[in-house]
């Protein structure tokens, strides 16, 4: 009968021994990457702009010049257009995406995760997924050859 | 529609256990003594002093020699409060399984019992959440989202004893491992908390109960 004492006492100790880990795993950003055409390495570019239609940010500008832009999804939408401008140069990208409300504690703050993305429209000529997931741990998510 | 999918099933696990009783009766020392009854306090008493979780389980279990048929019917509700969200479920749940007693039976003419046991459990149910998330690029989301029809099912192994008080009372407690969950139905909202399981997102949990049978 001691044992069955012992495991009452066990089991109430691990109900209430919770530690919460309100580490995030999921982005809120698709990263991009671009490429040259012509032998596939990476290529640094700067936008006039990069925007995205339904919110008035501009997410970079000239002053960036960079080979990998991290463009952040709408969570209010399941796409997200997405008009970079380069001079007299207008293309876009419009991305289909799940979005999921994430409660990871009630501690914690929730968040929205986005999965499956997919291009739904573009105008650029030559690009692709690489990875569908936005997971900090991912590294690309579309790779756009120029 | 849940009650009767729950109502299904325990009437399934009736069927089964008089079908059990005719052949096992067979030979004497299984049959049963009787089929005891009772309710979970520890899920009663939260309900009597919190207003975030209400519920009730009602517990049965019938003895065939050292072994027992095991069942609970649960409803729970469960409602998180955050300055973010406010998150709730609710539904009903099942757990249907078999008990070994550790005590010799005929040595035991108070009917005690220290079991070890396992447990096939499901919960029907939906939830919902509303929300406010700052998103700096885009406007401030404050909205809702639900989840309709859940599913879960998991497994459990359970260690417990149900003591004789006086006459036919017993009091008694079940600890519960529970895992091998498995949800259908989130899309949208990803559930935190399932009925008679506890947090979603625990691939593995102990729970404890009490009861007076």
């Amino acid at each position: 009968m001691k044992i069955f004492g012992v495991m009452l006492i066990i089991f109430s100790i691990a109900g209430c021994s919770e530690i919460v880990d309100c580490k995030r795993e999921t982005k809120t950003t698709a990263r991009i990457s671009f490429f040259k055409k012509t032998d596939g390495t990476s290529l640094e570019i700067a936008f006039d702009t990069i925007t995205a239609i339904g919110t008035d940010s501009i997410f970079f500008t000239v002053k960036d010049s960079l080979s990998v832009y991290d463009i952040p999804l709408d969570p209010n939408s399941i796409s997200t257009t997405f008009i970079f401008i380069k001079a007299s140069v207008t293309d876009t990208l419009n991305l289909g995406y799940e979005n999921q409300f994430i409660i990871i504690d009630q501690d914690c703050a929730p968040e929205i995760a986005f999965d499956n993305l997919e291009i739904i429209n573009t105008s650029f000529d030559s690009l692709k997924i690489v990875e569908r997931r936005l997971l900090i741990e991912v590294e690309n998510n579309i790779k756009i050859f120029l | 529609m849940k009650l009767k999918i729950i109502l299904k099933y325990f009437f399934s696990g009736c069927a089964i256990t008089l079908l059990s009783i005719t052949v096992i009766a067979q030979e004497k020392r299984f049959v049963p003594t009787g089929i005891r009854i009772g309710i979970d306090l520890s899920l009663l008493g939260i309900s009597a002093f919190s207003s975030n979780r209400r519920g009730y389980e009602i517990n049965g279990d019938i003895d065939f020699d050292k072994f027992f048929l095991v069942w609970d019917i649960g409803h729970e509700y469960r409602e998180r409060i955050s300055p973010l969200f406010n998150y709730n479920s609710e539904g009903d749940y099942f757990r249907i399984g078999f008990d070994v007693n550790l005590i010799n039976p005929r040595k035991n003419q108070n009917n005690n019992v220290m079991f070890l046991g396992v447990r096939i459990a499901k919960a029907f149910y939906d939830d919902r959440v509303t929300f406010s998330i700052i998103d700096n690029n885009y406007v401030i989301i404050d909205s809702f989202r639900r989840n309709f029809g859940l599913v879960a099912n998991w497994l459990e192994l359970t260690a417990g004893i149900k003591v004789r008080m006086w006459k036919n009372l017993y009091l008694g407690y079940t600890g519960r491992l529970k895992f091998s969950k498995d949800l259908k139905g989130d899309e949208a909202l990803r559930p935190f908390d399932i009925p008679g399981y506890g947090k979603s997102g625990e691939r593995s949990l102990f729970g404890i109960n009490y009861y007076i049978t």
